[in-house]
């Protein structure tokens, strides 16, 4: 999750909070969920990295095998 | 000469093989894809029934259904350690939405709304992550 989302959502939370408008148990359930949707968003990240470099390993074996 | 270069290759083609080995993944799935789209879709139908005034229980329970046949299908599946991860995460988002209403009887309109939104984002991301693997 980027810095900007996170902030909004933080934000939005806080001033429904503080206006009554969740309750404090809400609020904190809603906080907690964050840390996993930043777990989600991170493990996401290296998951495309890794697909990302399996493809050009991939690649450089099947133009190796060519040559070789 | 010919065959130092053979050699060289035939060793980078080996360390290749073993860096491909230790970081294995598993292929696209349709089913594991499906079973995300399924929980994502039923999250955004749902997401206007928060306005209701009671906000029906058995929706909460379809949702917790969808998201632990997501999880048990994808559980043990092998090199598939990423996947398994994201969506532990997102069962236990949806295990949070329960709880509340296990708990409480009740949510607020605006923490079903939110918790919901957590919870289609979060899906989201992952149907694109594995809707990315190689086929």
């Amino acid at each position: 999750m980027n810095v900007t989302q996170l902030s909004f959502s933080i934000n939005e939370y806080k001033n429904l909070y503080e206006s009554g408008e969740l309750s404090k148990d809400e609020y904190k359930d809603l906080l907690e969920g964050l840390k996993l949707e930043e777990i989600i968003y991170e493990t996401e990240e290296e998951l495309k990295q890794k697909i990302g470099l399996q493809a050009n390993i991939t690649l450089a074996l099947k133009a190796l095998s060519a040559v070789v | 000469m010919k065959k130092t270069i053979a050699i060289i290759s035939i060793s980078f083609l080996l360390s290749s093989c073993a860096i491909l080995d230790t970081m294995k993944l598993a292929k696209f799935d349709a089913n594991e894809y499906r079973s995300v789209v399924d929980l994502r879709s039923y999250a955004q139908i749902v997401t206007p029934f928060c306005e209701e005034q009671i906000f029906d229980y058995e929706l909460v329970m379809r949702l917790h259904m969808l998201s632990t046949s997501m999880f048990n299908y994808v559980q043990f599946l092998p090199n598939n350690s990423d996947t398994i991860e994201m969506t532990r995460a997102l069962h236990q988002l949806v295990q949070q939405f329960k709880a509340k209403y296990d708990t409480d009887g009740y949510a607020s309109a605006n923490y079903c709304r939110l918790k919901l939104q957590q919870i289609e984002r979060s899906a989201r991301r992952i149907q694109e992550a594995i809707g990315g693997k190689n086929r």
